[in-house]
Order: structure tokens, then sequence, then C-alpha cells
């Protein structure tokens, strides 16, 4: 009787009784050989003997284990942003969580202060805190140390400047108990944010409302063209670094994650979980990678990982197929259908802002005037989501 | 000579305990980084006020919350009548209150290490009456001068007050129910010369919620209260022509909670139950565009059924 829902061991058995499916040049074939590849090539990379290192110390690891590993990367520049990050992380109703912050090419002048905002946290937080420092590589670097040093069954990143609500680490949890073994991916706002100065001292403030612009599910389709997933939304399988050697290329200085997200996507998949724990600053006036960076640099690097997308095969989720019929049989509607969503979602659009704006400066929001007008907007455009 | 601190915290909802200890082992810590670190002495009790049907711990659990923070502070469990609201289960709290300084937190949040340090050094002005801290990850919209840190009203989901005014002020306003009174406070301290201001330096925690679609949740029963007392405030400090105008709004509201509160608020208008009314013209509110105070931004927010 054929077997419905077989198990890996079966496949294989089936494939090798198959042979002909993984001769060289059909497809199957060559999706084999690339993850044949992938499980026996170490990435390029002139520290990989450092990183072999760090991997095999912690396999040797014999204490308790948490369920995430949080790599955090920091200069220690942004000392407001890196104590709200912590505290984030400490008010986590679920703190089966290690956190590695990894100092890349730290200044003399704030080693000491990022070795001081560690000692001022609780004592059973700094326990689970490591810090290491390296001085060489690109922002994918810090990365590739602080996964290489992971104990965690996932690791996610969470930069220093980033914030998170209680339930971030409980959600990854919850789900990772059915869904095995797949990348996490939750939901994220967008919001702009800048630093102010406070009697001589940096703070921080949140200038506008909040965006759902990352608030969606992941797609495969969407990703080969622009990355829809800030890095801290998605958690990885620590295996898939630390026994299958994927690891972040540290040819790039920016959209590392993108790259880092795609190559291990194609292989694992990923589950969506449909909550918001997630808060990804835009900052007006303090650096960050896009300010570091600048556009010209953006494009070629956004070119580097396109053509990375070229070199491997790609296998999508079922139903993904539709969007690329979609995409050939009107391709003109689909980038108009495409782009519509992406301004709902965004929350930018243009003719709603501008009437939003006029009834707002003409009206009192308590006269009859406004409240008609603010009527014909909500069902022009509220219900469709801007 | 050590600063004295009562911090108090009223609950309407049966906590965890859990939930408390981590609040506690915060505070802890706080004073702990505050003396090693900033070279503070303080000397805080922390007051727990429980206001629910079914008091929320047993002796047990009170031991052990106690030992939470055992170093560095004391704790003191406190069974409030049924159904006190905010602002009384605060002034009762403070009756006993041998303080320099309270400072009101709600249950579950989790203070910044270094969050006496910024708040307590804004006292050194005479003037001050109440200093905000900055909640996180969702910080409110509300504006501030960055030079003088004055603000048109301190939130007291988490505050530090000087004793001296809350005593001065006559405390809370009870008429209000879970929210508004800081705002009431706040105008109140304004209209006798006193500065009310927002500490971005001092970050708390604050547990929030946010739905798929990014909007603030907020449950029914939240909404009803914020409604009630909304209007509350708006016939307490605003023209009988603002009031009318949210009365209205509320009235003809979609939403189920917020006819209520304007059906309560009507009753309560009928019964001569109002606060008393302050003189319009030289109240330092601004109730603009139907908010009280300028905002930069405001969260959507998504309203939740308790059921769900």
């Amino acid at each position: 009787m054929q077997e419905h829902n077989p198990n890996t061991a079966s496949i294989l058995e089936l494939l090798s009784d198959n042979q002909e499916l993984l001769t060289s040049g059909t497809q199957s074939g060559e999706y084999f050989r690339w993850i044949w590849r992938i499980c026996h090539d170490y990435t390029e990379n002139p520290y990989q003997e450092e990183y072999i290192d760090n991997i095999n110390e912690e396999r040797s690891y014999s204490g308790k284990r948490p369920f995430l590993t949080i790599v955090m990367r920091t200069q220690g520049k942004r000392l407001s942003q890196l104590r709200e990050a912590l505290l984030c992380l400490w008010s986590q109703t679920n703190r089966d969580f290690e956190l590695i912050i990894v100092g890349h090419k730290v200044a003399d002048e704030n080693r000491d202060v990022i070795q001081r905002v560690i000692q001022e946290q609780e004592s059973a937080f700094r326990e689970r805190i490591r810090y290491y420092e390296i001085d060489y590589g690109t922002r994918s670097a810090p990365l590739n140390y602080g996964f290489s040093h992971a104990r965690g069954r996932y690791i996610a990143n969470c930069d220093d400047d980033d914030t998170v609500t209680q339930d971030w680490v409980n959600e990854l949890y919850e789900r990772s108990l059915t869904a095995k073994n797949c990348l996490l991916h939750v939901y994220t706002v967008t919001q702009a944010w800048s630093e102010v100065d406070v009697n001589g001292a940096k703070a921080v403030r949140a200038d506008d409302i909040p965006r759902p612009r990352y608030c969606r599910p992941f797609s495969q389709t969407i990703q080969l063209h622009q990355n829809l997933c800030p890095f801290f939304s998605i958690a990885f399988p620590a295996f898939l670094f630390n026994k299958l050697n994927i690891w972040f290329d540290e040819e790039l200085d920016t959209t590392e994650d993108w790259d880092y997200i795609m190559r291990t996507s194609l292989l694992v998949g990923v589950s969506d979980i449909e909550k918001t724990p997630l808060v990804y600053r835009l900052w007006s006036n303090t650096d960050s990678s896009h300010t570091v960076n600048d556009e010209k640099a953006w494009n070629v690097f956004k070119v580097m990982i396109k053509n990375k997308h070229d070199t491997y095969p790609v296998l999508l989720k079922e139903g993904k197929s539709a969007d690329i019929r979609a995409f050939y049989s009107d391709p003109i509607g689909y980038a108009k259908r495409i782009n519509r969503q992406e301004k709902m979602i965004a929350g930018n659009n243009g003719y709603a802002e501008l009437l939003r704006y006029i009834v707002k400066t003409m009206f009192n929001e308590n006269s009859i005037t406004y409240r008609i007008c603010a009527g014909i907007y909500n069902s022009l455009f509220r219900k469709r989501g801007y | 000579m050590a600063t004295v601190v009562q911090i108090q915290s009223v609950s309407h909802t049966k906590e965890n305990i859990e939930t408390i200890k981590r609040t506690l082992a915060s505070v802890a810590n706080a004073i702990r980084v505050a003396r090693e670190f900033y070279g503070l002495q303080l000397d805080v009790v922390f007051v727990y006020g429980d206001a629910n049907e079914i008091p929320s711990f047993t002796n047990s659990d009170i031991e052990l919350l106690k030992m939470s923070g055992a170093k560095e502070l004391s704790f003191d469990y406190r069974i409030l009548d049924r159904k006190t609201g905010f602002a009384r289960g605060h002034n009762t709290l403070f009756s006993t209150a041998e303080s320099r300084f309270i400072m009101t937190i709600n249950p579950g949040m989790i203070l910044s290490p270094d969050f006496f340090e910024h708040i307590l050094n804004m006292f050194e002005e005479s003037q001050t009456a109440i200093v905000e801290a900055r909640k996180t990850p969702i910080e409110t919209g509300k504006i501030y001068d960055p030079d003088s840190l004055e603000t048109d009203y301190a939130s007291m989901d988490c505050a530090v007050i000087s004793s001296a005014v809350f005593e001065e002020m006559g405390g809370l306003d009870e008429s209000f129910y879970c929210s508004d009174y800081d705002v009431d406070f706040s105008l109140r301290a304004k209209m006798s010369e006193y500065r009310v201001k927002y500490q971005p330096l001092s970050m708390v925690y604050c547990p929030a919620e946010l739905s798929p679609n990014g909007k603030l949740v907020c449950t029914n029963e939240d909404r009803y209260y914020t409604a009630l007392d909304d209007m509350l405030l708006a016939y307490k400090w605003a023209s009988t022509r603002i009031v009318n105008s949210i009365l209205r709004r509320f009235a003809l509201s979609a939403n189920k909670e917020e006819q209520r509160a304007a059906v309560d608020f009507k009753r309560m208008k009928s019964e001569n139950r109002l606060p008393a009314r302050s003189s319009v013209k030289s109240s330092p509110s601004r109730f603009k565009n139907g908010l009280y105070c300028k905002q930069r931004f405001k969260w959507p927010v998504e309203m939740r059924s308790m059921e769900a």
C-alpha cells in the first residue's frame, strides 16, 4: 500500500531505489547535490579555523543549554539604546535564553562603558551574558563569531538598538515545539526614532506612529526581489550554523542578513508566527547600517546578493507557482497589485496622507465637518488598511 | 543621609507571583546600581496594594515576595477595599508613607538598572512635583521640552512624586477610577506653580501587546474606564462645549464600551456625582483636537474583549 506521509528515512530509501532522480543534470539531482555541498563544504572564510574551534568548544559544553541564543553586535556607541535593548530582553516572560554580546571594533573609550552596562544588570541576567570582542572584518564577522559560540537550539540576532515586547522569546519557543527545524518568523512594526540631547546626555525619542510594513507572512518569491524581514524577525535553528556550516558571507558589509535568510530559508523553510513582538527603529539623526553605508554601496551589495541567488536552486513552497503564473500572464497588473499591497501595508498612500493633512489642518476634530470628513476618509482608506 | 522612597503599586487583577517577583528584583537591582555606581544612598519600602475580590497572594507567597528584594528593600502587602480605584488606592497607601518621595509603578513593570540616578536628580530643582519615566518598548507620543524636560502631564504608570507636593495637593482626585487621575494631579500641580517633568533617560519596561497589524491591544474594560475618565477630566477642566463634544463622540461611537461610558457619565451627572469643576480660564489644560495635551503621534489601538 502506498504511503502518503512518508518519513525522511523512507524517502531516502525510495531515492536509493530510483537513482535516476539523483543523476547529474536533473533538477532533483542538482538540488540534492546542492544540499550535499552545503553539508560537506565550509564557507570560504579566512577565520574559519577560529569559528570551528569555537563551535567545537561549545559542543563540549556540559551545562544546561538554553532554548535560544541571542547574538547582539555593538560598538558601544549607543549607550542609551544598548541599555534599552537589554531591558527589553530581561523583561521576557520566557527567560530560557542566553545573550552573546560581540563588541566589534570597539574604541577604547567605549569598552569600559559596555562592561559597565553589563555589570549593572541583575546577577541572574549577567550569568546569561557572555561578552566577546573582535576587531576585524565587516558587519558579518561578529555574527559568525557570535553564532559560533551559541549553545541554544535556536539563534536570533538582536542589535543594540532593537526593542522587543515581553513575549518575543516565548512566541519563538512555543512555535519551535511544533515547527521543528525551520526558520521561525515573527512580524515587526517599524517606527521613526531620533536621538535627543538631554542636558548633555543622549536619550532617544519615538517620532511617529508605528508602520506595519513588516507585519506580513514570509514570502520566498518577494524575498528574491527585496528583503522584507528585519534580521531580528527570524530565529534560525542552530544546526544550520554549527552542523551544516552555513555561515554569514564576510564580503558583505550590509544586507548580510538578507543573504543568510535566503540561503537558510531555501533549505529548511519558514514558519510564520502571526504575532508582532518587535519594534524596528528607523533612526533619523544617528548611525545605523542604512546611514553608515551610502546608497551606492547598498546597491552594489544588493546586486551581489541577487547574483548569489542565481547560484543555487530555488525550492518554493506549494502555492507559490500562482505568483509566478500571475506575473507572466499580466506583468503590469501583477506589479500594480504588489505595489498597492506595499502601500496598504506601509500606510504611505500619498492621497490618503494629503487628505488626512488637509482635513486635520482645516477643521477642529470636534466639529461636525471634521467628523463627516473623517467618516468619508475612513470609508475610503482606513477599511482598506491605510 | 539616605533618601527615603516609598514605592507603591495598586493591583486590580490577579497577578502571577513570578511577575511581581521580577518587578521587585528589578527594583532591588536598581537600588544596588544607585549605591554601587552612582553613590546614591536609598532607603526603599515597596508597598503593594491588592484591590482584588480575592487576594492575589497567600501568606507563603508574601514571604517569598519579601525575600525577592531582601537585601535592598522591604516589602509590605496590604489588602485594599474591593474595587478601589487606582486614585483611591494610591491615596490609601500614601496615608502611611513617611518618605521624601513616593513612586508609583504598575505591577509587572521592570526598572532599568540606572533608573534612580536620572529621575531623582530632577528633584534638585525644588519646584519639581512629579517626574515620569520613559516607557519602553512603546513610548507615548506626548511632547516634552528636551532642555527643561517639562511636559503637559506625567503619567503615574511609573513616576516619582515629591511627598510634600502630593500632600499639599490633597493627593489624587478619587473621582477617577483607572486613568486621568495623573493628568488631573499634574494640572493641579501646575496651577500651584510646580513643575511636571519627563525623564527619557530613566527607562521602565511596560508590558504591551501588539496585534498582528501592529496596533496596541487594549481590553474593552480598559476602554470603558478610559472613556469615562476622559469625560470626567473634561468636565473638571474643560469648557462645557468641549465636554458636550466628547460626550457626543462617545455616545455616537461604534464602540459599545464608549457608548456605555457615555450613558454612565450622564447618569453620574444627573445624580450629582461628578467632580467639582475648575476655573477654565486659569486651567493649564489644552484639550485641543479632543486630546488633553499636545502629542507628536498616538499609537493606534485595537480593542479586544476580555473573553478573547
